[in-house]
């Protein structure tokens, strides 16, 4: 018989790794959503985010919350080249190609991880175990600063998607492509920083996840499952509905040990994305976006 | 009566001496040892994919005994032969392992060979070599290795069936000599075969030994959130986890939630990784303060010379399981091929099979217990070592002929 307070702290960890699933999904939604492309490489970028905040750690003692930002910063760059220079090609490519592609890029990038960086176990020490307690709840303070940074990164971006001229352009262009060229919204430009800011959102995502989980080539398999599953749970394309998305796999994986065994666990996650398609098939919070139907 | 020899008995006589002494001159002369100036050994291991850590270990101590064996003389029976490394990446799985076999073995007049640290990898290359007739030294933990009826396989550590039984003996051992209780134990394992294999063994020699098993559970690696198995943990409290992760990325995440939660219990693990310099990097010393793993060896008495110079060569904080082991290993070769006086692997085969070596001298010293010698099977009959994590190093703690460090039980 699993005590009360355990409950709550599987609610409450549940919750905060379910945060962070958020944001990772939040960076993949976004460019899903006004591309179109369904981006398997998304998983390798936070897997070279992760790398880049644990050598800023490791190299040049930076603090692993202020590597965020740089990170951030580094990764909207990355994001304006990578796209021109590999992804631009394939953008209008029939949607078969594309996962292909993708899926081809990810195995690239994991591998040049596994020439350059070794298949080592890194980690950053000092922070992953620090918590308080709350009347016999233990509360992780790397997951929470996590979990605050990931809301606080959606509700900005939620903000600037609404009340900025380029982001009313990029839910123009990810609501109906073509209207948005007659109405002269430059596309290709949207989607572009579009693009570039999913990237940097999936830096952060990778910076903050850094900070507690283990640092490997082939982390990206850990998590890229996860993030698709959270995106179409929350709806393609709905920023809110993949913050939603990751908290509902987080706390589902978490609660789930009360049901089923441990090596099962995920199956509730699988489950419960079943019933999800079943039932509302362009998830909680979707609608069927220009971008994803027919091959263009 | 003629009392002496006649003329024809006498020449009869020389001829026959004179005969004699040409006959084994001419014998002496075929069979003597061929004048070889270099003699090759092999070693396949992991050099890339996610096991080229392990493989590098190997790598650094087979080195490390080749120059060593070839700075004091070389290959004495054979005119001071150096001995030659040749090396094979062994890849990511088995079926690389056994075509990089095949390749070395195909270009090089290969002795005696090493590897390949994973037991699927070993179990495919010790097909091919035993087709070639080369004798195989490995460190590799299925049972099955060394069940197959092969003649050219030798094995220096404990069978994986071995380590569950000894390393539970060693723990309650340890614990009457420190004088903590155990009676209750939590096992927890990830759904890999090896461990779940080894925790399942532990398992049934705890209830064999009386001891109750409070919890049993297993993962799908990877973990996401290790909330709830150590929650679960520390609600039933034991007085030791036998903790089969196979991975550090679980490990960490279970270390970091028991700090977390403030919570710590002796535990016990499989297999050298959870003692590798990145966990200590990852973690730092505190949270893996009296963390035990069942290891095959590790620096033991009468070590600290060879441990000392690997340090200095490589620039590694410790010598580890993978690179003492592979520095006995080679020195094995080095004995067999002392004894034997030939490059015939067959020959070499028969004097590994001989063996019968101890002291603290390499290789006897590199190895549990301090000797080297097998069965018929090609088994080294041994046991494991329990190294500990104390102060930010691992070190070997029980049993006492095998240990630098007194055992601790931290709570």
């Amino acid at each position: 018989m699993v005590e009360p307070l355990s409950i709550v702290q599987y609610i409450v960890s549940g919750i905060l790794v379910g945060g962070v699933y958020g944001l990772m999904t939040v960076g993949l939604s976004i460019i899903c959503g006004v591309s179109g492309l369904v981006n398997f490489a998304q998983g390798s970028f936070l897997m070279v985010a992760m790398y880049l905040s644990y050598f800023f750690w490791l190299l040049l003692g930076f603090n692993p919350y202020f590597n965020i930002i740089i990170v951030f910063g580094l990764f909207f760059l990355f994001g304006l080249v990578i796209y021109r220079s590999l992804y631009h090609p394939i953008i209008r490519k029939p949607r078969a190609s594309q996962v292909i592609y993708t899926i081809g890029l990810s195995i690239i990038i994991q591998n040049l991880a596994l020439l350059f960086w070794r298949a080592d176990y890194r980690g950053i020490s000092g922070y992953a175990s620090d918590a308080f307690e709350i009347s016999g709840i233990f509360i992780n303070k790397a997951q929470l600063v996590a979990f605050a940074i990931s809301i606080v990164a959606t509700i900005i971006l939620s903000v600037f998607l609404k009340k900025t001229d380029i982001g009313k352009a990029i839910r123009a262009t990810a609501d109906d492509r073509e209207n948005a060229m007659l109405v002269g919204i430059n596309v290709k430009r949207v989607t572009l920083i579009a693009f570039a800011i999913g990237t940097a959102l999936e830096g952060i995502a990778g910076a903050l996840t850094a900070i507690f989980y283990s640092i490997y080539p082939a982390v990206a398999m850990d998590f890229i499952f996860l993030m698709f599953v959270a995106m179409v749970l929350g709806g393609l394309g709905s920023l809110k509905g993949s913050m939603i998305g990751g908290l509902v796999v987080g706390l589902v994986q978490s609660l789930s040990v009360l049901v089923l065994p441990m090596d099962i666990r995920n199956i509730g996650v699988f489950i419960l994305f079943l019933f999800v398609l079943l039932f509302k098939p362009f998830g909680l919070y979707g609608k069927q976006l220009e971008a994803l139907v027919g091959e263009k | 009566m003629n009392k002496g020899l006649t003329k024809i008995q006498i020449a009869i006589l020389v001829v026959v001496v004179i005969a004699s002494g040409v006959v084994g001159y001419i014998a002496g002369y075929f069979t003597r040892p061929a004048s070889v100036e270099f003699v090759n050994i092999g070693l396949v291991a992991p050099l890339s994919g996610p096991w080229a850590y392990q493989g590098k270990f190997k790598k650094l101590g087979c080195e490390m005994a080749v120059d060593d064996i070839n700075e004091q003389g070389g290959i004495k029976s054979l005119g001071g032969a150096k001995l030659v490394l040749r090396i094979a990446d062994a890849g990511s799985s088995a079926e690389e392992a056994a075509a990089a076999a095949e390749r070395l073995i195909g270009t090089y007049p290969i002795v005696a060979g090493i590897g390949a640290w994973h037991s699927a990898f070993t179990l495919a290359i010790t097909e091919v070599t035993e087709r070639a007739h080369i004798p195989w030294l490995t460190l590799s933990l299925a049972d099955a290795i060394t069940q197959r009826g092969f003649r050219y396989v030798f094995r220096t550590s404990a069978k994986s069936s071995w380590n569950a039984q000894f390393g539970i003996e060693f723990v309650l051992n340890m614990s009457q000599a420190v004088g903590y209780t155990i009676q209750r134990i939590a096992i927890v394992s990830d759904s890999n075969a090896a461990s779940v294999a080894f925790t399942q063994s532990c398992k049934n020699i705890s209830i064999s030994k009386g001891l109750e098993v409070v919890m049993d559970q297993v993962w799908t690696s990877p973990l996401s959130d290790a909330t709830p198995i150590v929650t679960q943990i520390k609600n039933l409290d034991p007085d030791f986890l036998v903790f089969g992760a196979s991975t550090f990325v679980d490990a960490k995440l279970v270390i970091d939630k028991m700090q977390e939660l403030n919570y710590r219990v002796p535990m016990m693990s499989q297999g050298s990784w959870p003692m590798m310099p990145p966990v200590l990097e990852a973690e730092g010393p505190e949270p893996l303060e009296g963390w035990m793993t069942v290891a095959a060896t590790w620096p033991r008495p009468g070590c600290e010379n060879i441990v000392q110079r690997y340090m200095n060569r490589t620039g590694e904080p410790w010598m580890n399981q993978d690179a003492l082991i592979d520095y006995g290993h080679v020195w094995i070769i080095k004995e067999a091929l002392e004894r034997c006086g030939s490059t015939d692997p067959t020959a070499v085969r028969d004097a590994i099979a001989q063996l019968n070596l101890s002291g603290n001298t390499p290789p006897a010293v590199c190895f549990t217990g301090g000797y080297v010698r097998f069965d018929e099977t090609g088994q080294r009959p041994g046991w494991p070592v329990l190294v500990q994590w104390q102060n930010g190093t691992p070190v070997s703690v029980w049993p006492p002929e095998d240990a630098l460090a007194e055992p601790e039980f931290v709570t």
